[in-house]
C-alpha cells in the first residue's frame, strides 16, 4: 500500500475508528504510523501514569476526543488515600500546548482543579463537551469558567463528582448566546442553583436532548422547565417531595404527555409516592429508569411503577424493592439487560429485603440479563447455578454479599460452585466481581472459563497463592485485577511477571505481598511502576518487632512507558 | 447551662465525660438525627478533629466512653466465635491471635460504635447476635491475612478528608472495615441526609411513609356559607372524592337540620338536605366543593387525582353555587 497517496491511506484508515484496530496498524510501518498518528481523531488513556501526556500530545496532535482515567477503581471505596495523584492538569497543559483542535474531553477519577479547568475553557476554541466521571477537586467556579468561555459547548456532563459548592452563580454564567446544549447534567451538584436562570438556560437550548438536575430543583421549578424540552430523551428529576403548587401538577402532567422521546429517567429525590403518578404515563416508553437514589420509596410504589415500564431495558432500584418485587419486574420488563441493586441498609449484619430468591425470579423472567449488579445478604450456590443456566448472557456480573467471607446460606458450604458455573455458562463474561466464602476452588473455575474475562475483583477470598495463581494463569484477556484482604502472597505476585505487560493494572490491598516481593518484581520488570502505599510508616515497624516480614498494605502495579512518576506523595514509594 | 456547656468543650475527649461534648450535639441536630447517628457519615469529620494522635489503647478510651452514653456495657463486646459457621477458615494462628490487642481492641471500638448505631436502630434487640456476627465475620478475614495495620478501621468518610491520622484508629462507623461494602461515598451519604430516612432499617419504609404523612397533616379546616362554625376533617381519613364528598355531607347535616327546621316542614326538609349535598362536586348542585391551596388559589374540588388534592389542599369551602362565579378561579384554565 505504499504507492497509495497518503489521503487514500488515510481514508481507508478512517474505516477503522476502534483504537486498538489503529494501534496495530500504526505498528505497520513509519509511513503507515505517521499517517495514522496524524489523522486520529480519538485517544483514550485507561491509566493516566501509562504514559507522559506530552508524549500523547505530540504523537496525536489533531486529535479531537480524548479520555483519560486516573485512580484505581478501588478509590471509589476510599481504598486509595487522597492526594495519591491522578492530576488532570498535566493533560489540559499538555493538550493546550499541542492539540488546539481538541473538542471533547472526558476523564474519570482524576484530580482536577478550577485553574485547569479555565485554562481548558480558554484553549480550545471548538470546545464542546466536558464528561467529568467520580472526580474531584474542583469547585462550581471552575464550572462556572466553562459556562463562560466555551462558546459551542454541547455537553457538560458531571457524574458523581465531588463538587466544592460556590454558590449558583455558575448556571448563570451561561452567555445569552449559548444555544447549543444538547446535554446538561449537574445532578451531583449539592448547592442550589437559581430557578429562573435554569428556566431561562433551557428555554434558550432547543437541542437539549439530556437534562439532569440536580435535588435543590423544585417540582415547580420541574414543570416549567419540561413545558420547554417536548424533545426531550432523558431526563435527571430533582426532588420530587410532595410540597409543590396544583398549578404545577397541571404543567407536569401537560409538559410529560408531549416528551414523547422520554426514554430514561433518574433523580428520584425524596421522591414522594404522589408524585410518582405523574410518572404512570410515560412508564410504557421507557427503556433506563433510576429509582436508586429513592430511599422514601417502597416496595408498593416500586412496584407500581415497575410494573408499567414494559420496555424496561435497564433498572436501578435500592433493595427495599425486596424479593416480590423483583418477581413484579422479572414478569413485566422482558426485555430487561442490567440490573442493579444497591443496598439501602449498609450494615453487615443487617437486613435486606433482597436475597437469592429474588435473583432466580429475575433470571427466570429476564433471559437477556446481561449486566447485574447486585447487593444482598445472603445467597446460595444453587441460586447461582440456576441464574447462570437462565441467563448465559451475562458480560458483567458483580454480586456483592455484604458479610465477607459468608457461607451458601442453606448449606453452610463455600460458594466456589455457584460462581464456577457463572463462569462456565457465560461465555462472554468480561467481568466478575465475586464475595462470599471463597475457596481455591473459585479462581480455578474462573481460571480455566472465564476467557473473555478482562476485570475481576476480588474481596475476602481464597485460601493460598494458587489461587490468584490460577487467574494469572487461564485469564488470557485479563486486563485489570484488583484483591483486597485476601490471603495472596508473594509467590502468587511472582508467579507469571510477564502476565504484568498485558494487563493495565494490579491492585492488592490487605494481602500477604511484602516489600522484598515487590522490590524483586520491580527488578524483573522495569516497564511496570510498582506502587507501595503505605499511609502508616509504623506499620512497617510493627511488623518486624513480631519477627515478619514487612507486608506491604497497599499495592498497585501498572505497566507504562513513563517511568516512575514525579508527582507521587510521600506516601507512595515507586521501585 | 451555657457555662457548663463551655466548661465542657475545654476537657480534652478522652477524659471521662459521659455527657457528649456541645460539638457532637451540634453536629447532631444539624443532620437533623438527634441521637441516631453519632457516629454517622458527615459527623465523623469534626469529631475526628478532637481527636489526638496517639495508640490505639488511648483513642479506644474515647470511644468506650462515648459509647457508655448509650449503655453498652464494655464486656459484651468480648471476643467469641461461638456464632461463627463451621466451614470458617479461621485458625487462629499467632500472627492473629498475637495481634494484636491493638486490632482486637480496634475491633472492639469498631463493634461499639457500630453498635451504637444498631440499639437505637434495633432498640437493643439482637445486639448480642449481631456483635458476634460481626467479630466472626471480621475475624474470618483475617485467616491468613496479615493483621491490617490500623487503616482498616477507617469508615466510610469522603477519602479528601482522610489526611487525618487519627481516622485510622478505629473509630466507630456505619461499617466497620475500609470501604467494605463497595459504596461509593455519595449514597452512603443518601441515607443519612434523607430528612425522611429513619436508621431503623427493617421499618425504614414505613418509618418514611409516616413521617411524610405526618409531616403533611391533612387536618384542614372547612366552611360552609350560611353556617357560622367551621370544622375540621382528615383527609388521609377517605381514600376518594366520594368518601369526601360524604364526610361533608355528614358533617354538616346537623347544623342545616337546624337551621331547616324553623323554616320548613319535614318531609321537605329531609329532600332538602339530600339535595343540599347531591352533586357537591360537579356544581351543578345547590352548593359546590372548594378549596385552597398552598398559593390561597381557590379551586374546584375534583380536577386533579385524589392523592394530589390531599397533598395540596389546605382549605375548604362549601360554596353556595350561585356565588362560584364570583370567587373561584378554575383550576384547569391553567398551562
Amino acid at each position: 500500500m505504499t504507492y497509495f497517496p497518503e489521503e487514500v491511506v488515510e481514508h481507508i484508515f478512517s474505516f477503522l475508528p476502534a483504537q486498538r484496530d489503529r494501534n496495530t496498524v500504526s505498528l505497520v510501518c513509519k509511513v503507515w504510523y505517521e499517517i495514522e498518528r496524524l489523522s486520529r481523531r480519538s485517544v483514550f488513556v485507561g491509566n493516566c501514569y501509562a504514559v507522559r501526556a506530552e508524549r500523547v500530545a505530540l504523537r496525536f496532535p489533531n486529535v479531537r476526543a480524548l479520555t483519560v482515567k486516573g485512580k484505581p477503581h478501588f478509590a471509589d471505596f476510599n481504598l486509595v488515600p487522597p492526594d495519591w495523584g491522578g492530576y488532570a492538569g498535566p493533560w489540559i497543559e499538555a493538550a493546550a500546548r499541542g492539540c488546539v483542535g481538541l473538542e471533547e474531553l472526558r476523564m474519570k477519577r482524576m484530580v482536577v482543579s478550577d485553574e485547569s479547568l479555565e485554562l481548558l475553557s480558554r484553549s480550545f476554541p471548538r470546545f464542546r463537551a466536558l464528561v467529568l466521571i467520580s472526580c474531584e477537586g474542583f469547585s462550581t467556579d471552575g464550572l462556572a469558567a466553562i459556562a463562560s468561555h466555551c462558546k459551542l459547548l454541547s455537553e457538560l456532563d458531571l457524574q458523581e463528582n465531588e463538587v466544592e459548592d460556590r454558590g449558583p452563580r455558575w448556571l448563570s454564567c451561561f452567555p445569552d448566546s449559548c444555544t447549543s446544549l444538547v446535554s446538561l447534567n449537574f445532578a451531583c451538584i449539592k448547592g442550589e442553583v437559581n430557578a429562573g436562570s435554569l428556566e431561562r438556560l433551557v428555554s434558550r437550548s432547543p437541542n437539549l436532548r439530556s437534562l439532569r438536575l440536580n435535588r435543590s430543583v423544585s417540582v415547580d421549578t420541574l414543570a416549567k422547565i419540561l413545558m420547554r424540552t417536548p424533545n426531550l430523551e432523558d431526563l435527571g428529576t430533582g426532588n420530587l417531595t410532595d410540597d409543590f403548587q396544583t398549578e404545577s401538577y397541571f404543567r407536569l402532567t401537560s409538559a410529560l404527555e408531549k416528551c414523547k422521546m422520554l426514554r430514561s429517567l433518574s433523580g428520584f429525590w425524596d421522591a414522594s409516592p404522589v408524585c410518582l403518578s405523574f410518572i404512570y404515563p410515560l412508564c410504557a416508553q421507557l427503556t433506563g429508569l433510576n429509582l436508586s437514589y429513592a430511599p422514601t420509596l417502597d416496595a408498593s410504589d416500586l412496584t407500581k411503577m415497575i410494573s408499567r415500564c414494559v420496555k424496561l431495558q435497564r433498572l436501578w432500584v435500592l433493595d427495599c424493592i425486596s424479593d416480590k418485587g423483583l418477581q413484579v419486574v422479572a414478569s413485566s420488563c422482558k426485555d430487561l439487560q442490567e440490573l442493579r441493586v444497591f443496598p439501602s441498609d449498609f450494615y453487615v449484619a443487617g437486613y435486606s429485603a433482597v436475597t437469592e430468591e429474588g435473583l432466580v425470579a429475575i433470571s427466570l423472567g429476564c433471559p437477556k440479563l446481561n449486566s447485574l449488579l447486585y447487593f444482598c445478604h445472603q445467597m446460595t450456590n444453587a441460586a447461582l447455578i440456576t441464574v447462570a443456566k437462565n441467563c448465559p448472557n451475562f458480560t458483567r456480573f458483580r454480586l456483592c454479599i455484604l458479610e465477607p467471607g459468608k457461607p451458601d446460606v442453606m448449606t453452610n458450604q463455600p460458594l466456589d460452585e455457584g460462581f464456577g458455573a457463572i463462569v462456565r455458562e457465560c461465555k462472554g463474561l468480561r467481568r466478575l466481581s465475586i464475595s462470599g466464602l471463597l475457596t481455591d476452588k473459585v479462581f480455578m473455575y474462573i481460571g480455566k472459563y472465564a476467557k473473555q474475562l478482562e476485570m475481576l475483583s476480588i474481596a475476602f477470598a481464597g485460601d493460598s497463592d494458587k489461587g490468584m495463581m490460577h487467574v494469572m494463569n487461564g485469564c488470557k484477556n485479563l486486563r485489570k485485577l484488583e484483591i483486597r484482604d485476601s490471603p495472596f502472597g508473594d509467590a502468587a505476585l511472582l508467579g507469571n511477571v510477564a502476565k504484568y505487560e498485558t494487563m493495565r493494572s494490579l491492585w492488592m490491598s490487605s494481602c500477604n505481598v511484602t516489600l522484598k516481593g515487590c522490590q524483586v518484581l520491580a527488578s524483573k520488570m522495569p516497564m511496570l511502576n510498582i506502587e507501595v502505599i503505605n499511609e502508616w510508616d509504623g506499620s512497617n515497624e510493627m511488623e518486624e518487632n513480631h519477627g515478619e516480614l514487612p507486608k506491604v498494605e497497599k499495592l498497585y502495579v501498572y505497566r507504562t512507558t513513563a517511568g516512575a512518576r514525579d508527582d507521587a506523595p510521600n506516601f507512595v514509594k515507586i521501585l | 447551662m451555657e457555662e457548663s456547656s463551655k466548661k465542657r468543650e475545654g476537657l480534652p475527649p478522652q477524659l471521662l465525660d459521659l455527657i457528649p461534648v456541645e460539638k457532637e450535639w451540634k453536629l447532631r441536630e444539624a443532620l437533623g438525627l438527634g441521637r441516631s447517628r453519632n457516629t454517622g457519615f458527615d459527623g465523623e469529620e469534626d469529631k475526628k478533629l478532637d481527636l489526638k494522635l496517639g495508640l490505639p489503647g488511648l483513642i479506644e478510651e474515647d470511644k468506650k466512653v462515648t459509647s457508655r452514653d448509650y449503655g453498652i456495657q464494655e464486656e459484651s463486646t468480648s471476643l467469641s466465635l461461638g456464632f461463627f459457621p463451621k466451614h470458617s477458615k479461621i485458625t487462629t494462628t499467632t500472627t492473629t491471635t498475637g495481634a494484636k490487642r491493638g486490632f482486637i481492641d480496634t475491633v472492639v471500638t469498631k463493634r461499639e460504635g457500630y453498635n451504637d448505631q444498631k440499639q437505637q436502630a434495633r432498640a437493643g434487640c439482637g445486639k448480642e447476635l449481631a456483635l458476634e456476627e460481626m467479630i466472626a465475620a471480621v475475624s474470618e478475614r483475617k485467616k491468613g491475612c496479615c493483621p491490617p495495620p490500623p487503616s482498616h478501621g477507617v469508615p466510610a468518610i469522603p477519602a479528601r478528608n482522610s489526611g487525618n491520622r487519627p481516622q485510622t484508629q478505629g473509630r466507630g462507623a456505619a461499617t466497620p472495615v475500609v470501604g467494605w461494602p463497595p459504596i461509593r461515598s455519595f449514597r452512603r451519604n443518601l441515607a443519612s441526609t434523607s430528612s425522611k430516612q429513619s436508621p431503623e432499617p427493617r421499618n425504614v419504609e414505613s418509618n418514611a411513609k409516616a413521617t411524610l404523612t405526618c409531616k403533611k397533616n391533612p387536618l384542614v379546616k372547612i366552611n360552609m356559607d350560611g353556617i357560622p362554625i367551621g370544622r375540621k376533617i382528615d383527609l388521609a381519613a377517605y381514600d376518594s372524592y366520594d368518601g369526601l364528598s360524604s364526610a361533608v355531607k355528614k358533617l354538616f347535616h346537623g347544623f342545616l337540620q337546624a337551621q331547616k327546621d324553623i323554616a320548613s316542614a319535614e318531609s321537605a326538609q329531609q329532600g332538602a338536605d339530600e339535595n343540599i349535598f347531591y352533586q357537591l362536586l360537579d356544581g351543578s348542585g345547590e352548593y359546590t366543593l372548594v378549596y385552597e391551596d398552598s398559593e390561597g388559589d381557590r379551586m374546584l374540588v375534583g380536577d386533579v387525582p385524589w392523592n394530589v388534592f390531599v397533598s395540596t389542599a389546605k382549605r375548604l369551602r362549601v360554596l353556595r353555587s350561585s356565588e362560584l362565579s364570583h370567587t373561584v378561579i378554575g383550576a384547569t384554565t391553567r398551562v
